[in-house]
């Protein structure tokens, strides 16, 4: 389980986007994996099995409230995605250049983090399943539920927040020019 | 700064190196603990109270046939209830049951009661009836919307 355990906790809290919800994720998932014991324990791919299901578990766990308050919340707020027409620009190496450059990996992690416990659900969601997960856009489609231009959008807006939340970062890090 | 016109092939990119190079999260101390305990509390749990698949064979196969035998009882029960009640419309209750002969007057009292409804509704304009479920439907989505506010502010959030 020592093992294991930090995995399935990272899986959890960045689909859910809370440490409490994921710790009672990772406990369900553990407590599978044990009625599952005989076959797990000498199978080579435990881990992905583990990560399924702490994925599905966590997504069960989302749609269980998420019906009930997207009409409420998701689709009255709809300010996430105001800013997506700025009309300001980046070139592409000054971005990976405050990115990689400016922001060391501890500062990294810690924005990114941040960053993506802020987003929409709706953003969150998706964007987790595609870069941490691996999962094509259309197995995402099909697992939320949503159209496949939906998931493309909303990744899109999910990595146009994260990459604003580095910038900005980078940019209060940038030494002030005497 | 301001990467919203990024070139989507390189945003995708960045973004990802940024995300794949995240280490994983350090679980709770208390995880392992919490697993171990639920852990030593699953055999002490009787199999009734598991999931029906970890019931054992006869356990099930007697559930089976006890679901069965209460369907063929249920369907029975609706037979002799049907065919009661067509004896009572062509013939009248007292003859079918002498000794009930006060549900007749029950009947004839429920029957006055919906004749009494029947005016009344008819008498209430329709635009009240659409507006006093309109008015129930609201609310009753209010109720929705303060639950999934109280469950966001109280318990997702923490």
């Amino acid at each position: 389980m020592r093992a294991y355990q930090d995995m399935v906790y990272s899986t959890a809290v960045r689909l859910t986007g809370s440490p409490a919800q994921a710790e009672d994720i990772a406990q369900e998932v553990f407590l599978k994996a044990y009625e599952h014991f005989a076959q797990l324990r000498t199978s080579a791919a435990a881990g992905g099995w583990l990560k399924t299901v702490a994925t599905n578990l966590s997504l069960n766990h989302l749609s269980r409230y998420r019906r009930r308050w997207r009409l409420f919340s998701e689709m009255g707020s709809g300010n996430d995605d105001k800013d997506d027409s700025e009309p300001a620009y980046l070139a592409a190496d000054t971005l990976t250049d405050a990115v990689f450059t400016t922001l060391d990996a501890e500062d990294r992690r810690q924005v990114v983090e941040a960053a993506l416990a802020k987003l929409p659900e709706h953003q969150r969601v998706p964007l987790v399943l595609f870069h941490f997960e691996e999962l094509p856009y259309e197995e995402i489609a099909a697992k939320l539920g949503v159209s496949l231009s939906k998931v493309k959008t909303d990744i899109h807006r999910a990595r146009l927040q994260l990459a604003r939340s580095l910038a900005t970062r980078a940019d209060e890090l940038k030494p002030t020019s005497p | 700064m301001n990467p919203d016109t990024h070139p989507s092939g390189q945003l995708e990119r960045l973004i990802d190196q940024a995300l794949r190079d995240q280490p994983l999260l350090r679980a709770p101390a208390t995880l392992e603990a919490n697993v171990l305990a639920a852990v030593a509390r699953v055999p002490a749990s009787p199999w009734w109270r598991r999931g029906f698949l970890h019931w054992p064979v006869a356990a099930r196969l007697g559930f089976l046939i006890a679901s069965i035998g209460f369907i063929r009882i249920g369907l029975l029960a609706w037979e002799r209830v049907s065919n009661t009640i067509g004896a009572v419309e062509t013939t009248g209750i007292a003859a079918v049951a002498p000794g009930l002969s006060w549900a007749a007057t029950v009947a004839d009292l429920l029957s006055a009661l919906n004749a009494v409804s029947r005016t009344l509704f008819a008498g209430v304009p329709r635009d009240w009836l659409y507006t006093g479920g309109a008015v129930m439907l609201s609310l009753y989505a209010l109720l929705f919307g303060l639950g999934a506010m109280g469950y966001r502010v109280f318990r997702a959030r923490r």
